[in-house]
């Protein structure tokens, strides 16, 4: 199991919509592994296989990693959440939060997301079920989703002139 | 005394001090701003001012202005006249949409995606463009803001923009962004 480099814009791997993954075995719980110890080694609270350069529809998101300032109330979150084959399926209410991404690592933007999605995935064993999740947590996992359809978050810029920001420190 | 209308356009090294700079020559010449819009593109400034200036009609003036712009603050500029209708007309609002394109870097692509955005009648009224360097190879974003023909058009023209996007390899999203009227 491994720390493997991350896929940078505009590699093709990240413009792909993946494959269902539809062997639940050996291999699948390695790719979950290499994973998880590529996220334990950067900033960020989510990460898809394409950013790994495997083109699957895997991805996980923990946001309890993230930084909150001193003082600051940690959302509540549901830890580390494996989503093989996710489709979101129900989404309401919008939030407008500044994104980054690790494969587009100079650049921000404000998009608009669902404040509510409901996600419908396999575990990693290829249990179904269905987990509702809200602000920061749905922003990652609606973020991860786009990354095993084929998109990255430029998709959802809506104002060229507020909304795209140059990353100064990471 | 008849009131005239014009356009200045204003580029330069971008530096602390520049609008001060020509908003206090514009004032000095009783001249009074009606609408701007600024810029910053890699080390440079540019200004759009349209204002309005009281007096008999006279073109000494105008060369004093943009003689004094070179001068004493190293500023490009421009001077246009313009009627009371080309400085004030913005036009019923129309339907708004955000094309956000991304991909590779590769020769053509704001030729092609605006060409085919013209042949469609879409009127582009705002364009940025980006280049990364950060990967293997360079990538490149482009995000146009713009009126498409009438918000029925929209469907037709993402099908038909998502087809450009697979033909330039590089991934083309559009978004309605019409505001609401409150």
């Amino acid at each position: 199991m491994a720390v493997r480099p991350i896929r940078i814009f505009p590699d093709p791997v990240l413009a792909a919509p993946c494959a269902r993954v539809t062997d639940f075995g050996p291999r699948l719980a390695h790719l979950l592994q290499d994973l998880r110890d590529t996220l334990e080694g950067g900033p960020g609270v989510g990460i898809a296989a394409p950013q790994i350069g495997v083109n699957e529809r895997v991805a996980i998101v923990d946001v309890s990693r993230r930084r909150v300032k001193k003082g600051a109330t940690m959302e509540a979150s549901h830890g580390l959440i494996v989503l093989v084959n996710p489709e979101i399926t129900a989404a309401r209410g919008l939030q407008t939060p500044r994104e980054g991404c690790l494969s587009v690592p100079d650049w921000l933007a404000d998009v608009r997301r669902f404040e509510t999605v409901t996600v419908r995935a396999s575990d990693a064993s290829g249990g179904e079920f269905c987990l509702t999740v809200s602000g920061f947590e749905a922003l990652a996992v609606q973020h991860e989703v786009d990354h095993v359809n084929g998109r990255l978050f430029l998709d959802h810029v809506t104002n060229l002139k507020t909304d795209l920001i140059r990353r100064k420190a990471y | 005394m008849k009131t005239h209308y014009y356009l200045l356009s204003v580029s330069g090294s971008d530096r602390t001090g520049i609008v001060a700079a020509v908003a206090n020559e514009l004032f000095r010449h009783g001249c009074n701003l009606e609408d701007s819009s600024m810029m910053r593109l890699g080390s440079e400034f540019g200004i759009f001012l349209i204002f309005t200036r009281r007096a008999a009609a006279n073109s000494d003036w105008e060369m004093a202005l943009l003689e004094r712009l070179r001068t004493r603050h190293a500023l490009q500029a421009v001077l246009k006249r313009l009627t009371k209708k080309e400085a004030v007309s913005r036009g019923p609002q129309r339907a708004k949409a955000v094309v956000s394109v991304y991909g590779p870097d590769r020769p053509g692509i704001v030729a092609r995606i605006t060409t085919y955005l013209f042949a469609r009648r879409f009127n582009i009224t705002d364009l940025s463009t980006h280049r990364t360097t950060t990967g293997l190879r360079p990538g490149y974003i482009l995000v146009i803001e713009g009126e498409p023909f009438s918000i029925g058009s929209l469907p037709t023209l993402r099908r038909g923009l998502e087809r450009l996007g697979s033909a330039l390899k590089t991934r083309v999203a559009v978004k309605d962004v019409t505001s609401a009227k409150l």
